[in-house]
């Protein structure tokens, strides 16, 4: 999928997504341990169908490097043996802790959205 | 870099991504290379069962793109522009990226084929039998190297040895095989992809040394030139020839415990030698020889196989010849043959074939002048002889061939006098034997 996508309304989903595509990914592991491919159909399954392939295995990288994510092989009955990506005790604080400004930064969001006046 | 067991497209795509993540260190780059492997075919078989394609490129997007995107999502450096494709210079970089060239246009052009894939998709499924193969080529390769003797066989199976002990080899395998299984098993999809990693230049190098030392060490056990076979004892029942090594001579094969250390004559192309007809240094044919080897020891062996004539399958069975006491005298030579009805065969095959009489230059005795032109020499192939029936006088005209030298003879039984060398222009006669005539030497077809 190519990136900076910009949907009609002048909005850039492809930069929206950079922010939050960490979170994104932690919480789909939160859920259950996945490989690369079956992060980003989960992901897409969820509504984010303009993630990029590259954009998730980047930030799988970037997690497993800050301690975030493990990694292990498994075998697979359908074909090769498959990387799966699972949470680690860091990962699910740093899941608990984004999780918390997500939530209050897309209150703010929502309520400049909806009511520009009352927004602080 | 190249890519084995994934399909065409992704394997032409990954070779686009790959010098584009040149920078990154090689484990990364390699785990990466392996994770997108698999990812980019599960992509594309969603992809095709969607009816939408197999372009890769349409699908995630251009190679450059998808490092971009990848690099600024991990918080990676993209690679210089300079660097990304790593041009080299030089034959032998040349040289590694024409044969880079070739390794990828077999693997679209010729691997890329769904009934090869299909064939070469199987192969991975082998790579446990790899493993443990490998365990055990390495015990061999260490007993060469430590013993001078790897392989051991028993019977047609080839055996591990370390310090000349089976046993040890046997052990040694054990732990070896467990070992190679265990690293066969951590070893990630991205070395295998790898044509030229070290892993698998070391695969290879164990493959070949080890199978160079299995086959040089079953040569040596014998299962090189593996004849075995039954053959018919002259009275009753059979006997399992077992294997042995191919003499220096190329002639001889020494048969099982059975066969009393008898000796079976088989002849330098591969056909079994049935039946011996001496003849003296005139071409006159001889009866009642018998034949010793080196050792002393009886030629009697001979194979019973039948053969054909022109076209028709002919099947017989030798005769022995008897003493007067009925013992059997089966070194005697040539032998009488019955077919399998019981009927007489002379020869069947003897008769259709140029006698080997001996060819003999012209002598010149002391003294002689030297002749004015080279002296005549005898044709090459001389015409058939009759075979003289048992108990018929042998022809008296002398041979127009002079012998050079006598043939030579058995050894003599010790205590007998050895025979006396018998002159060059004598008149023909049978070679003295290493045994007594026997008395009763009409009484059998001999």
């Amino acid at each position: 999928m190519a990136s900076d996508q910009i949907d009609e309304r002048g909005l850039d989903t492809a930069q929206l997504l950079r922010g939050v595509l960490d979170l994104a990914i932690v919480a789909v592991l939160a859920e259950r341990d996945g490989y690369g491919y079956d992060i980003v159909r989960r992901l897409r399954e969820a509504g984010l169908e303009d993630v990029g392939d590259a954009s998730v295995y980047g930030t799988l990288r970037r997690l497993y490097r800050g301690g975030a994510l493990s990694s292990y092989v498994q075998p697979s009955e359908e074909g090769p043996n498959r990387k799966y990506y699972g949470l680690t005790s860091a990962g699910r604080d740093q899941l608990e802790h984004a999780t918390k400004t997500w939530t209050q930064f897309a209150d703010t969001i929502d309520g400049l959205v909806r009511n520009p006046r009352t927004a602080r | 870099m190249s890519f084995l067991h994934t399909s065409p497209e992704t394997a032409a795509y990954l070779d686009r991504l790959a010098p584009l993540l040149a920078h990154l260190p090689d484990d990364e780059c390699a785990d990466l290379l392996e994770e997108l492997a698999i990812h980019l075919d599960s992509v594309l078989e969603v992809a095709d069962a969607a009816g939408d394609g197999r372009d890769l490129q349409a699908i995630v997007g251009e190679p450059t793109q998808f490092v971009r995107d990848f690099c600024e999502s991990a918080g990676l450096s993209l690679a210089p522009v300079d660097d990304a494709p790593t041009p080299e210079t030089g034959p032998v970089s040349s040289s590694i990226r024409r044969i880079g060239r070739t390794v990828s246009w077999f693997e679209t052009k010729i691997l890329g084929r769904d009934s090869l894939r299909s064939a070469i998709g199987f192969l991975p499924e082998l790579r446990p039998a790899w493993w443990v193969l490998r365990g055990v080529l390495l015990v061999m390769i260490a007993g060469q190297i430590f013993g001078f003797d790897g392989v051991d066989r028993w019977g047609f199976l080839p055996m591990p040895k370390l310090f000349g002990s089976v046993a040890l080899g046997l052990v040694a395998s054990v732990w070896s095989v467990r070992k190679s299984v265990e690293m066969g098993r951590r070893r990630t999809h991205a070395e295998r992809r790898n044509l030229f990693n070290r892993g698998r230049l070391l695969n290879i190098g164990i493959g070949v040394v080890g199978l160079i030392i299995l086959g040089t060490g079953m040569a040596a056990a014998g299962l090189a030139f593996a004849n075995t076979g039954y053959y018919e004892e002259p009275i009753g029942g059979s006997i399992y020839t077992e294997a042995v090594p191919v003499t220096e001579e190329g002639l001889y094969f020494e048969d099982g415990p059975g066969s009393q250390g008898h000796v079976h004559l088989e002849a330098a192309d591969g056909t079994d030698i049935t039946n011996i007809y001496p003849f003296d240094d005139e071409g006159r044919p001889l009866s009642g020889v018998r034949l010793f080897d080196q050792l002393g020891r009886p030629i009697d062996n001979l194979s019973r196989e039948g053969f054909a004539i022109d076209g028709e399958d002919i099947s017989w069975t030798p005769e022995f010849s008897t003493d007067a006491t009925g013992q059997l005298l089966r070194h005697r030579f040539p032998r009488v043959n019955h077919d399998d009805e019981g009927r007489y065969q002379e020869s069947p095959w003897f008769t259709h074939i140029a006698l080997p009489v001996p060819i003999v230059p012209a002598e010149t005795r002391p003294g002689d002048s030297p002749p004015a032109e080279p002296a005549p020499i005898a044709p090459v192939e001389a015409p058939p002889l009759p075979i003289a029936p048992p108990g018929e006088t042998p022809p008296t005209e002398p041979s127009p061939f002079a012998p050079v030298e006598a043939p030579p003879l058995p050894i003599a039984p010790p205590g007998e006098t050895p025979p006396t060398e018998p002159s060059p222009f004598a008149p023909a006669e049978a070679p003295p034997l290493p045994i007594a005539p026997d008395p009763d030497n009409s009484t059998t077809g001999d």
